[in-house]
């Protein structure tokens, strides 16, 4: 969260200065604040390629993961070194995700809310997590987009729905989370 | 197994130096103070970490580990007996600890005992090599009386304990004394096992007692 706030506050500054720079240039913070648009299907194809090569590969994945998450000291046992798996994954998360992010724009929180309830429904498995969360992420978002488009009376961004849904469910999370730690 | 005058150091500190010991197939127990090297020494079996000097040669066959500390992950006992891409003969280990009938239950909603005891029974189903890391901790009376039982028993595998359950060391066909990151004396249980050497291990007065035919480690 703090790494989102420092380059947060980095983009602020170039689009100021931007703006002030080149007046004629259109706000770019209506394209940050991702959209879904139907702008023709090309994009989709690698889109949807990329995706389904990720999920596919987090469910196959799904057992190993799992015990790198319960001890370190097991996954080496294994002939896994977790260090070296957590980064792989991270690398690969990040450069799929900015590929979406740069497709689409920004939509934040998605990714904690569905989890989240996927979790709360089915257990916290990555077995499970993996392939269910891919299936709930696109009607979530579908909904969101719809309620983005008409329920101001008027288009906003969708990731204002989904920052506005996510903001309760985060603050429920960190207060179970303290009041668990006082035991 | 062998290992070989291995040294590690961990940041600064030597935590094991010039370490020699065998362990056979069969129960071999690790004895020593806090802070000796015993988990050191078992991570290096893993190849967590690399020893400075010396090797160790390891039997062929899957290497399995049952941790001291662990994650109490959110999921069913089930899932975590499977993870790591598992499919084992678990039933009758977790029958041996009387714990059939968890599978469903979520893991973090375990007690310490039977938590670790689920990572035991997973790690002597899938190794051929078994480390434990103070796998008595957290067991109550009953279930270190059954762990010691069923530990004895197993012959086909090298088992290796950490402990500090003095009596966990006398069902073993190996014993290891540890101090300081050095091996002070191993071999048979009934020879490594003397009030001396466990005085000097532990420094505090050890006795060594018999009472109805069993012998009794006293402080």
């Amino acid at each position: 969260m703090v790494v989102a706030f420092i380059f947060s506050s980095a983009v602020t500054i170039l689009t100021t200065l931007i703006s002030t720079r080149f007046p004629f240039v259109p706000s770019v913070t209506f394209w940050l604040q991702g959209q879904i648009v139907v702008v023709g299907w090309r994009s989709d194809l690698g889109l949807f390629a990329l995706t389904a090569i990720l999920v596919l590969l987090g469910v196959k994945q799904a057992r190993r993961i799992d015990l790198v998450a319960i001890s370190d000291e097991m996954s080496y046992a294994r002939g896994i070194n977790p260090n070296t798996y957590r980064y792989m994954w991270v690398v690969l998360v990040s450069l799929v995700s900015g590929y979406i992010v740069s497709l689409v724009g920004i939509v934040g929180f998605v990714g904690i809310i569905v989890p989240h309830i996927v979790r709360r429904i089915l257990g916290g498995s990555t077995t499970a997590l993996v392939p269910y969360s891919a299936l709930l992420g696109s009607p979530l978002l579908l909904l969101a987009n719809i309620l983005s488009s008409g329920i101001f009376g008027t288009v906003i961004p969708v990731t204002a729905i989904t920052s506005l849904v996510a903001a309760p469910i985060i603050v429920y999370v960190m207060v179970r989370g303290i009041a668990d730690k006082r035991y | 197994m062998l290992i070989s005058a291995i040294s590690v150091k961990l940041g600064d500190r030597l935590v094991l130096r010039e370490v020699n010991v065998e362990f056979v197939r069969g129960l071999n127990v690790i004895l020593g103070p806090n802070g000796s090297g015993k988990t050191t020494l078992l991570r290096c079996i893993i190849e967590m970490f690399k020893p400075q000097t010396g090797k160790i040669e390891v039997e062929a066959g899957e290497k399995s580990y049952a941790p001291a500390e662990y994650f109490g992950a959110e999921m069913s006992v089930l899932d975590v007996l499977l993870s790591g891409d598992s499919r084992r003969e678990y039933t009758p280990y977790l029958e041996l600890f009387s714990l059939q009938s968890f599978l469903e239950r979520n893991f973090s909603s375990l007690s310490t005992g039977e938590k670790r005891m689920v990572l035991i029974a997973k790690a002597l189903a899938e190794g051929d090599v078994v480390l434990m890391d103070e796998p008595t901790s957290g067991l109550d009376l009953k279930n270190q009386v059954k762990l010691r039982e069923v530990l004895g028993t197993i012959k086909h595998k090298v088992i290796v304990v950490s402990t500090h359950d003095v009596s966990f060391a006398q069902a073993a066909d190996r014993v290891a004394l540890l101090k300081c990151g050095r091996v002070i004396a191993q071999g048979e249980a009934e020879r490594v096992l003397t009030e001396d050497l466990l005085t000097q291990l532990y420094e505090v007065r050890v006795r060594r007692v018999h009472v109805d035919g069993k012998t009794l480690f006293l402080t």
